[in-house]
């Protein structure tokens, strides 16, 4: 709402006053424009090199982001994408990706007080093509683009909305650590038993993608299946999953397979409907949650489904608080073993990576 | 080029290259341009007069209010006022209410910014109300979140935007607690809260923004 009509300023200098490293590293720290660890200085070269992994023009916008809604978005261009990709240690390779992450015009560095994180799903072909993990360790640091397309991510929210600023423009009452590379990585497509996310969001499998969720801040996890009382155990662990936010299942292929072996699902969709029927809370501990308040009731009240529905539903009644839309299905990991998380965010968009190349 | 002392005989000195200088490009994305706004004509006084409490329905709000509404009616009984909930959450505009106060009120109190995204919103519909609807309008926050609204306010063009502020929280503060607010001082200003509120909506206190 905050772009329309609005006229952006182009006449801030392309280039910063000549300076040492040393001076250059301290203004960019003292400017609040990194996320305080040290960073590559885009200098006109390194800026060329990564330009030239696209073909698009320098001056093309990109697009306009906000650190939050009601706050003025600011503009940028290629150009600005390839400065902040070139700070956060990115190869020239990686920056279609990085492009499409600014193309998606989701903030890796929202200002909500709650301390959200997102969290990026790389698809397709180009995860080989630029060596991104998706098997052991593929969402910690152990894979060069998975560490540095993330950070490419949060620098440039944070400097092309108009800043991250403790108590200005970001509010996160405890922040959240994930922001440091928004736990990116990619989906293993060729370990898993089911249909890869980029291609239920109606992308082809050849196709090259980003997905962005957004969240992160409730995480739940388990060992494998457990014969007798897997049922309940995901019950348990959606439990633990906040009522405003929904489920993504993060599985190792082990487990993934192991929802086949136990409850049959064979197909990403199958699983989602049983996530579904299983995430279930008493009506009146749910509208009681405070941010279901906050969030969901108003639109309830205004007649949105399925919440006035809902609203209907005696206090000791149990509804179906995720509904089939809001809950995802990934599959990570490099089969060390079952282990698998439930992470508590909410999909927001998936952007074509080709398009940016 | 430097000079720098050996640190084994301090009396002897040797010269060292300065440090290479290189030009790299700002990281900075580009501001939108900031149009100027004006005020709402102010009222003459408050007398006879109905001000809209508009609760933006996060965290416990309307329960602020209600001790505004009580304030009023304890200390200017001639103001008629009213509690209005936004029609769904603070995150999106609300013509409808906005109609209603405009056709039925004549001044709007709106709160409470007390978080990173309904500050910013609270900011910014106390600034529509102002400039599209002509209402004279107060926007109502915690004290945490001053620097938020200033810079909310600046850059929708009306950084004289009125406003008042309590502390935080509000969210499961008792009913006593959140009447010593109301009726307590402004933590940023230091001024009492409905002294400002009040003189905010009237015409004697208020920059209109006009400048030469």
């Amino acid at each position: 709402m905050t772009t329309e009509a609005a006229e952006f300023d182009h006449a801030a200098p392309r280039l910063l006053d000549p300076d040492t490293e040393d001076n250059l590293q301290r203004l960019f720290l003292e400017n609040s424009w990194t996320d305080k660890l040290p960073i590559v200085l885009p200098t006109e070269k390194r800026v060329a090199e990564m330009l030239a992994h696209t073909s698009h023009s320098p001056d093309e916008i990109v697009g306009h982001m906000q650190p939050t809604e009601f706050r003025v978005a600011w503009e940028y261009t290629v150009e600005k994408v390839a400065v902040n990709a070139v700070m956060a240690g990115a190869r020239p390779e990686y920056f279609p990706v990085i492009l499409a992450l600014a193309a998606s015009e989701v903030s890796a560095r929202s200002s909500t007080s709650s301390s959200a994180s997102a969290m990026v799903v790389v698809n397709g072909p180009i995860r080989h093509e630029i060596g991104m993990n998706a098997g052991v360790g593929a969402m910690g640091p152990y894979s060069h683009a998975n560490a540095t397309i993330g950070r490419a991510y949060g620098l440039l929210s944070q400097n092309l909305q108009g800043g991250s600023v403790p108590g200005v423009s970001f509010m996160g009452s405890q922040g959240n650590n994930y922001t440091y590379n928004n736990l990116t990585f990619a989906e293993n497509e060729e370990r898993s038993p089911w249909e890869p996310l980029h291609v239920q969001k109606g992308f082809k499998a050849a196709d090259s993608t980003v997905s962005i969720f957004w969240g992160c801040r409730s995480t739940t996890f388990c060992l494998g299946l457990r014969e007798k009382y897997w049922r309940e155990h995901v019950r348990d662990m959606l439990a633990g999953i906040d009522g405003h936010s929904a489920p993504c299942l993060l599985l190792d292929p082990i487990t993934a397979r192991q929802f086949i072996d136990r409850g049959a699902f064979d197909s990403k969709e199958k699983l989602i409907r049983f996530i579904h029927e299983t995430g279930e809370m008493p009506a009146g501990r749910y509208w009681d949650l405070q941010l279901v308040q906050n969030y969901v009731y108003p639109w309830a009240t205004f007649g949105q489904e399925p919440m006035a529905t809902w609203l209907k539903a005696a206090p000791d009644e149990p509804i179906r608080i995720f509904p089939e839309k809001d809950v995802n299905v990934v599959v990570v990991g490099g089969e060390a073993n079952g282990y698998w998380r439930i992470m508590g965010c909410k999909y927001r968009k998936t952007v074509s990576i080709d398009a940016w190349r | 080029m430097n000079i720098v002392t050996s640190p084994k005989d301090p009396t002897r000195i040797a010269l060292a290259p300065s440090p290479e200088k290189i030009t790299v490009l700002s990281p900075v994305g580009y501001p939108p341009k900031v149009k100027a706004k004006t005020l709402a004509p102010r009222l003459e006084s408050l007398d006879g007069r109905t001000v809209y409490l508009v609760d933006c329905r996060f965290d416990d709000s309307i329960e602020l209010l209600k001790q505004v509404q009580t304030w009023f009616a304890r200390h200017m009984p001639n103001v008629t006022t009213r509690i209005i909930s936004l029609s769904a959450t603070y995150q999106k505009d609300d013509p409808k209410t906005w109609s209603e106060i405009k056709a039925n009120g004549h001044a709007a109190i709106v709160g409470v910014g007390h978080c990173s995204n309904c500050s910013p919103a609270v900011a910014t519909h106390a600034i529509t109300l102002e400039t599209k609807y002509g209402v004279p309008t107060v926007g109502l926050h915690t004290d945490k979140f001053s620097r938020v609204v200033e810079s909310v306010t600046k850059m929708a063009g009306l950084p004289q935007a009125p406003r008042a502020f309590v502390p935080q929280p509000v969210m499961g503060k008792t009913t006593v607690e959140l009447e010593a607010y109301v009726n307590g001082k402004d933590p940023i200003s230091g001024r009492p809260v409905m002294q400002e509120v009040v003189e905010a909506l009237i015409s004697r206190s208020v920059d209109n923004g006009a400048r030469p």
